[in-house]
């Protein structure tokens, strides 16, 4: 039951949720229902497999009356060796 | 620290003995020149009924759980159980295996090496990423609780001590130096496997690095059968998981 309800959710999520671009690259990473709900943006569903990152967009043009917030992926871990030898 | 290496591989199981025999037949029969550890996560009845030569029974109560993210399932047991076995043998290297993931080639260590020398890395794991400030739900939860960051905080060795990274537990490859480092951490919080093993490895200022190629072969929410083993080693795999069951039936080689 609770698989079935999942892959109905899954569906309805592809068929009506917002793509969500990569900010960064413009990469399409999957799909989600926004909700905004007491100042808070809820993310339901996503579809992709990566963890979302928010942050603010650019914008071409100035304008004080309106911020977006988009996501972007983190990037790959690439830290170098930390230890004394 | 051997200058040809000896790769153990540490096989996580609580299946019966008749099933451990089936699957440690298979490693070694794909890499005779490895150790095969069994750290047993089963009774302790049928712990006494394993043949193999090497064997720990981890009784970590952190092991045990139903819901292993929501309960964050721990393998720092196992750690601590195998660590005086791989000290003893003078293992090189450890392959973190569960008994859900099978071999798909032969020389799966020569690959593993190989990623682990190209990469002049210390850990290599799969879907290896960094989840700080991300939607990541395993972050969003332990992050609830102020003492995850500030455990962090307090043992790294990195000048950036607000990096949390996730990989998977299963099919991870660790120097044996790293291993060692991560089972002696005690955390004053439980921290799910996933988010504790790679991020305690580079707080202690060792290298983790993803196996990018291989990830599609390993992800946990698509369950996979013997069916899928050839056309996933066609398309380059070199294990599979998860494959629940396989060594419980009885069954040819795959």
């Amino acid at each position: 039951m609770r698989a079935l309800l999942r892959q109905l959710g899954v569906f309805l999520i592809r068929k009506l949720g917002s793509p969500i671009r990569d900010e960064v690259t413009g990469e399409l990473v999957g799909r989600a229902l926004m909700v905004v709900w007491r100042g808070r943006i809820h993310v339901i569903g996503f579809t992709g497999a990566c963890p979302l990152k928010p942050m603010f967009c650019s914008q071409e043009k100035i304008h004080y009356w309106r911020q977006a917030v988009g996501f972007t992926r983190p990037e790959s871990p690439d830290f170098p060796r930390h230890r004394s030898e | 620290m051997p200058s040809t290496p000896l790769v153990a591989t540490v096989l996580l199981t609580h299946e019966s003995p008749e099933a451990v025999t089936r699957m440690c037949a298979h490693w070694l029969s794909r890499d005779p020149d490895q150790v095969l550890i069994v750290a047993y996560g089963g009774s302790a009845a049928d712990f006494a009924r394993l043949k193999e030569e090497h064997t720990v029974l981890v009784e970590d109560p952190e092991l045990r759980t139903r819901d292993h993210p929501r309960e964050r399932q721990s393998y720092l047991g196992v750690f601590a159980a195998v660590v005086p076995v791989i000290t003893r043998l003078g293992v090189s290297h450890v392959h973190l295996a569960e008994y859900d993931e099978i071999p798909l080639v032969e020389g799966l260590n020569a690959r593993l090496l190989e990623v682990l020398d190209r990469e002049q890395a210390d850990v290599a794991g799969h879907r290896l990423s960094r989840v700080d400030d991300t939607s990541h739900p395993h972050f969003t939860f332990h992050c609830h609780d102020p003492a995850f960051m500030n455990y962090w905080r307090s043992m790294s060795r990195r000048d950036d001590h607000e990096v949390v990274l996730s990989m998977l537990g299963c099919g991870s490859f660790w120097k044996t130096e790293a291993f060692v480092a991560v089972s002696k951490l005690r955390p004053p919080l439980r921290i799910y496997l996933e988010l504790m093993l790679p991020t305690a490895a580079h707080h202690l200022g060792f290298r983790v690095r993803p196996f990018p190629d291989q990830d599609r072969f390993m992800a946990p929410e698509i369950p996979k059968s013997r069916e899928d083993f050839e056309p996933f080693r066609k398309d380059g795999a070199w294990r599979i998981h998860p494959v629940k069951g396989y060594w419980s039936q009885s069954c040819s080689n795959p």
